[in-house]
């Protein structure tokens, strides 16, 4: 809570200084801007879908296999990205610095989202044949808000015009939700039994640390409807710095005492697709209205 | 990219744009500054759980070394749930807690819950298939124990333990006397004495279904005391029909002293030497344990067990294994009682040794049943704590955490 009410500070004071840049240079347009087809300050939201991809730089393991045999046993395996689903919105304040490039900065409360499953066993040597199966799905939910400055170029002069864009970012994580689902099965001669099946959800929070950080990459359509322009884009947002928080890595004893679970050290690699709406401020000579002199 | 440059000299920084970038550096500096120390090398803390596929076989944890290179030794048991006396089964582990090599003595069993360190080797007590005990010493580059010394008259070694001046104690217990044995080895593993103290009754199935993890669970513990005239060794054993705590004349093994405990419900569970003149002493009673940081003992006469007063720690399990350990935590010594929590935790009580004070306790671990073996320091000022765990609720394994002293501190 005390996150966002510091997210609305910041975004306020942002638009706060723009207006007053924008009133600034409503009297004084130069050459640049009235070359510009639209008002240099444009605010506007944006959303859209999320994917994680873990990047594993350094494994852990809680079980340590005495036998060959299980030498997989507990192994993460995680999901492909377009398996990680997750979410984003964010409020765009752009300022247009000639009609080719502008600069963004995108405040916005992130939701990601990535999955890996591991899995064990045990069978007996006897003469009967029994052997138990546990398999876990695990789900982590980060939430994040995050601060990108992105550059953006434009291509083009007519009304879609692609762009790509690129920046730097930081994340601060407002909170993590492990959720998981164990199922153990029996199985025999006779066939094979379910044993156990649960699911549960917990805080997560202290295996990650606060800060992300990192650079984004992305291209994109803007499309000017003359009010308003409407944006899509892809973007990849490279982490930097690993997300785990190492110090506490066997802290959350619901899961690594319960689950033989850990994290690995990760970074996040989040490519994601978003729509938008952008309003200009201050509309260029185009939407000016030329009254005929009086006779 | 020259066009871009071209492009980028000509942006013209204002206000807004200052603000921006200031804002974000600002807002960055001041989370991230707040955010703890949260880097951690894999070696400082870990927890690990040595997992075997087969579903029948049952692993008993026993104690842990630290080496001098920092990686670990466990001495444990092993056996398949279809035969009764486990087998030694010795875990090496790097200084991150991976298993290197294992080694399971296929031609002892028994193995005593006491890794003995001296001149640098590290030794440990067993049995045979007659009864008789065994000294082997464990080998550090993976190849089976190597058969030290062997003494057939000692019968059922039950636990070890080793002197401030380097000697041994072993305890045993005698099925043709039906005593509790105390031998006292010098550095070199001679005996220098071995005393008998009759338990009366015939207790050879309690020991045996001990040993065999078939029974109940005895808290076998030995050790020294120190006084203004000198001092006293102490063994926890079965002793004029009651298992009792009794008090040796550390010349000649004589006995002095005995607690007496109460036939099947109340015993002592641990007991360590707090300062010059005060003790501290666990014990069971009723299913109930209890911590006295200054019990009145007497170690030349006979008292009884439920008069040893102390706290009560409703917390703990029935019939808690205590481990005690003396030992210097960032800087400042203290005593540590380790024990396991009905909700099956291991619990660290921290205890000022001056003033018997307690300072702080530590949890570790959830969900499964486990059992406590051992709690040593590190060498990085930390503790590693040895436990028998149980896999997924069913399989016992062994469980080794490793503590670093940021955690810690109080």
């Amino acid at each position: 809570m005390q996150m966002k009410n510091c997210f609305f500070l910041v975004t306020f004071l942002v638009i706060f200084c723009m207006s007053l840049k924008a009133g600034s240079l409503s009297n004084d347009r130069n050459s640049f801007s009235s070359s510009s087809k639209d008002g240099r300050f444009m605010v506007g939201l944006k959303g859209g879908l999320t994917f994680a991809q873990p990047l594993v730089f350094q494994k852990f393991n809680i079980l340590s296999p005495l036998d060959n045999t299980i030498s997989q046993s507990g192994i993460k395996r995680y999901k492909p990205f377009f398996q990680n689903i997750g979410y984003q919105y964010a409020f765009t304040a752009l300022y247009q610095i000639n009609s080719s490039i502008d600069i963004r900065f995108e405040p916005a409360f992130t939701t990601y989202v990535y999955k890996y499953s591991s899995a064990y066993f045990w069978e007996s040597t006897g003469t009967n044949s029994e052997r138990i199966d546990m398999s876990i799905r695990h789900q982590q939910s980060l939430k994040y808000i995050e601060f990108p400055l992105t550059l953006r170029f434009l291509y083009g002069s007519g009304n879609a015009r692609p762009f790509i864009q690129g920046g730097i970012f930081y994340s601060y994580l407002l909170n993590a939700i492990k959720s998981f689902k164990r199922e153990e099965s029996y199985t025999n001669s006779l066939g094979v039994s379910t044993l156990n099946s649960e699911s549960e959800n917990g805080d997560a929070s202290p295996l990650y640390i606060k800060s992300r950080y990192g650079i984004n990459a992305g291209i994109g359509i803007d499309y000017d409807l003359t009010s308003v322009h409407l944006t899509f884009d892809i973007n990849l947002n490279i982490g930097i710095n690993s997300v785990t928080n190492q110090a506490a890595r066997y802290s959350a004893q619901q899961f690594s005492g319960g689950l033989y679970d850990v994290q690995d050290n990760i970074r996040l690699l989040i490519p994601s697709v978003n729509i938008g709406i952008l309003f200009p401020l201050h509309k260029s000579a185009r939407s000016k209205i030329n009254c005929p002199a009086k006779s | 990219m020259a066009n871009i440059m071209a492009i980028s000299f000509k942006i013209r920084f204002k206000a807004p744009i200052y603000c921006i970038v200031f804002l974000l550096f600002y807002l960055s500096s001041l989370l991230t500054g707040c955010s703890k120390k949260n880097s951690m090398t894999p070696d400082e803390s870990w927890v690990r759980v040595y997992d075997h596929s087969d579903f029948n076989r049952l692993f008993y944890s026993l104690d842990v070394k630290e080496l001098s290179n920092s990686n670990f030794i466990i001495l444990a048991s092993s056996k398949m749930d279809t035969t009764i006396w486990p087998n030694p089964y010795i875990i090496s582990t790097d200084k991150e807690g991976a298993a290197l090599w294992t080694v399971e003595v296929d031609n002892y069993s028994s193995p005593v819950p006491s890794i003995i360190t001296l001149k640098g080797e590290n030794y440990f007590f067993c049995m045979d298939n007659s009864l008789g005990t065994h000294l082997l010493k464990i080998n550090t580059d993976g190849s089976s124990p190597t058969l030290f010394k062997s003494f057939a008259s000692i019968t059922y070694p039950l636990c070890a333990s080793q002197t401030s001046d380097n000697k041994i104690l072993l305890t045993s217990y005698d099925r043709i006397t039906r005593s509790t044995v105390l031998t006292c080895f010098d550095s070199n593993f001679s005996i220098i004495w071995s005393k008998e103290y009759s338990g009366i009754e015939n207790y050879e199935e309690k020991v045996r279904l001990h040993l065999t993890r078939q029974g109940a669970y005895f808290p076998f513990f030995s050790g020294e005391v120190k006084t203004s005239s000198g001092g006293y060794y102490f063994v926890n054993g079965f002793y004029n029909f009651v298992f009792s705590l009794l008090f040796i004349n550390p010349a000649n093994g004589d006995l002095s002293g005995v607690v007496n405990g109460i036939p099947y419900s109340a015993a002592a569970s641990a007991l360590i030497q707090r300062n010059d003149s005060s003790y501290i002493l666990a014990r069971y009673d009723e299913n109930q344990n209890y911590i006295n940081i200054k019990p009145d003992i007497s170690f030349t006469t006979i008292s009884n067990i439920t008069a040893m007063g102390g706290t009560s720690w409703p917390e703990l399990d029935k019939n808690s294994v205590i481990v005690p350990l003396k030992t210097t935590l960032n800087g400042k010594q203290s005593i540590i009682i380790g024990a396991i929590t009905r909700s099956n935790q291991v619990l660290l009580l921290f205890f000022d040794p001056l003033t018997g004070l307690l300072k702080t306790s530590k949890y570790f671990g959830s969900t499964y049943p486990v059992n406590l073996s051992s709690v040593i320091p590190t060498s990085e000022g930390g503790l590693a704590v040895l436990t028998q765990t149980f896999v997924a609720g069913r399989f016992s394994r062994i469980q080794l955490f490793k503590i670093p002293p940021e955690k810690l501190n109080f």
